[in-house]
């Protein structure tokens, strides 16, 4: 089962995550994106949460480790495309503080 | 004392898989109260929170039992209790303290910062060598009267 997709247009690097958040599957996600991050340099990545219905705070540790691997390859991380409940939990967490929402 | 309406029991070693089953589980109890979406969900974040407490945390480098009751009273609250038998919580109330975690790897150290947020009440029992037993409960609007 897949679960990132990915587009890489004009020094940006999307990464569709594609399955709900939790810490059983926060694992498989982090390796997976950490290899697309590492193969495809970027000045940005962005983190799509368009097809994630659920996230836990397994999510927020997620996003706060692939700022820090962004910043290892000189890239910038935001995330975008969270529902209203992703949204508010990342609200919450204070994440925003150092990753920015586009969309 | 308020009367119980509807309650279920369950029993699941504590393997990661089993955090969604978990959540789903409680998602489908509480349907019979016509919850809105945002309080299906606070409810499903919580009981994750919780799961993956005992998993991470009460059962740390073993396989032992989850065990999970919720109940439905009259007045439209759901009442979750999630018990280990693992390690127990030393300091319940650092343990409770926003980022504050032993979870290494990625752990945002959030999970009783999001149950509180979520949930209306959070109580935490342990004991260091016995486990933890979390009790949430979250009133379910009532959209009729509206």
């Amino acid at each position: 089962m897949h679960t990132i997709t990915f587009s890489n247009d004009k020094g940006t690097l999307t990464i569709f995550i594609e399955r709900d958040i939790d810490h059983h599957n926060a694992a498989d996600l982090r390796l997976e994106i950490d290899r697309a991050i590492e193969l495809m340099p970027a000045r940005e990545i962005r983190l799509d949460f368009d097809s994630v219905e659920f996230m836990d705070s397994s999510g927020v540790g997620l996003i706060m480790g692939r700022y820090k691997k962004a910043a290892e390859h000189g890239a910038k991380l935001r995330i975008q495309n969270l529902n209203s409940r992703c949204r508010r939990l990342v609200e919450l967490s204070g994440v925003l503080e150092i990753v920015d929402i586009v969309k | 004392m308020k009367r119980i309406i509807n309650s279920f029991k369950l029993a699941f070693p504590s393997r990661s898989c089993n955090e969604a089953f978990a959540r789903t589980a409680v998602s489908a109890f509480v349907t019979y109260l016509d919850p809105t979406l945002d309080e299906v969900s606070d409810i499903k974040t919580a009981v994750s929170e919780a799961v993956t407490n005992c998993i991470v945390h009460g059962y740390k480098d073993t396989i032992g039992t989850v065990f999970l009751r919720a109940t439905l009273l009259e007045d439209r609250t759901i009442v979750i209790q999630i018990k280990d038998r693992g390690c127990g919580i030393e300091d319940v109330r650092r343990a409770m303290t926003p980022a504050y975690t032993t979870g290494g790897e990625e752990r945002a150290g959030l999970g009783f910062s999001v149950m509180e947020a979520f949930m209306d009440t959070v109580r935490v029992r342990s004991k260091p060598g016995k486990g933890t037993t979390v009790t949430l409960s979250k009133k379910i609007g009532d959209r009729r009267e509206c």
